[in-house]
């Protein structure tokens, strides 16, 4: 399963879809205001692989030095291949 | 194997960045073979009209005019 | 001269508030009243270097609010809206003044109009 996070880390839907991928083991895709769920200490405990939207990122001033570790960069062609080869996609909160 | 891709447009086209996100999504998903419906309910039809004028910022219009001619199927 | 104080809560990009607030800073400043761009909550993370639109689609907001500096606008940060959303102070753009919620209290009592986004 996969679970789309677009809104922001203060927000009631970008903490409802945190915990709806931490509970359910899903991968994690974080894009528009939901990239500063990558930020170091933001995700805390999560089972699944996390990714972030490299144009959202940058569009963002995130830097990599502020990145959480487990967080891989993807593009939108690497997210296309994961939304088709996935049996469930859950989102976007 | 081609699959189908169905996105879901809600938000008028200049409020959110949710038009660039499902243009961009619909577009790799199209270079890729697979088929890409996009159902646009509430104010996202918006992002249909015709006239749009928005310079400087992504036209709807224009994007989208685009994506059908490159085989994207528009549900309004 | 009018005095407009414009309050920014939204963070940029994701909705379209930071733009509207930047470009009628501008457009406000081109008038020559006298502007003031308050970011609070999120909107603290529109004066955060670095941002890169290349390839994206979209205007570069760090280059307008720069612009908005050049034309005299006045930009003030809240304090405790930095640390929430975890914006240091040397990630800020040049020439935004960190400021408290007294000062922006003050600001919002000096302005003959405010606008919020």
């Amino acid at each position: 399963m996969l679970v789309m996070i677009k809104s922001a880390p203060d927000t009631t839907d970008g903490a409802l879809g945190l915990t709806l991928a931490k509970e359910s083991g899903a991968d994690l895709v974080l894009l528009q205001n939901g990239v500063y769920f990558a930020q170091k200490e933001r995700l805390g405990t999560v089972p699944g692989a996390v990714y972030v939207l490299d144009d959202d990122k940058r569009l963002r001033g995130l830097k990599d030095s502020e990145m959480d570790d487990r967080v891989k960069t993807i593009d939108y062609d690497k997210l296309t291949d994961m939304i088709t080869s996935g049996k469930k996609v859950t989102g976007m909160f | 194997m081609p699959k189908t891709v169905t996105l879901y447009l809600s938000t008028s086209p200049y409020s959110y960045e949710n038009t660039l996100t499902s243009s961009r999504i619909a577009e790799s998903a199209l270079s890729k073979g697979h088929t890409v419906n996009l159902i646009a309910s509430a104010d996202g039809v918006y992002c249909f009209l015709t006239k749009q004028k928005a310079k400087g910022i992504l036209n709807a219009e224009e994007e989208f005019a685009r994506l059908i001619q490159k085989g994207l199927k528009v549900y309004l | 001269m009018a005095a407009v104080a414009m309050i920014l809560k939204r963070s940029p990009y994701g909705d379209i508030n930071a733009a509207e607030a930047v470009r009628h800073a501008l457009g406000a400043a081109s008038f020559e009243m006298s502007v003031d761009l308050i970011l609070v909550d999120g909107g603290v993370l529109l004066a955060k270097k670095g941002q890169d639109d290349t390839g994206t689609g979209f205007t570069n907001l760090e280059g307008t609010l720069k612009d908005c500096l050049e034309m005299g606008v006045a930009v003030y940060a809240d304090v405790a809206s930095l640390k929430a959303q975890r914006v240091a102070s040397n990630d800020l753009v040049e020439n935004v003044k960190i400021v408290g919620s007294m000062e922006i209290a003050g600001l919002v009592k000096e302005a003959t109009t405010t606008m919020i986004f």
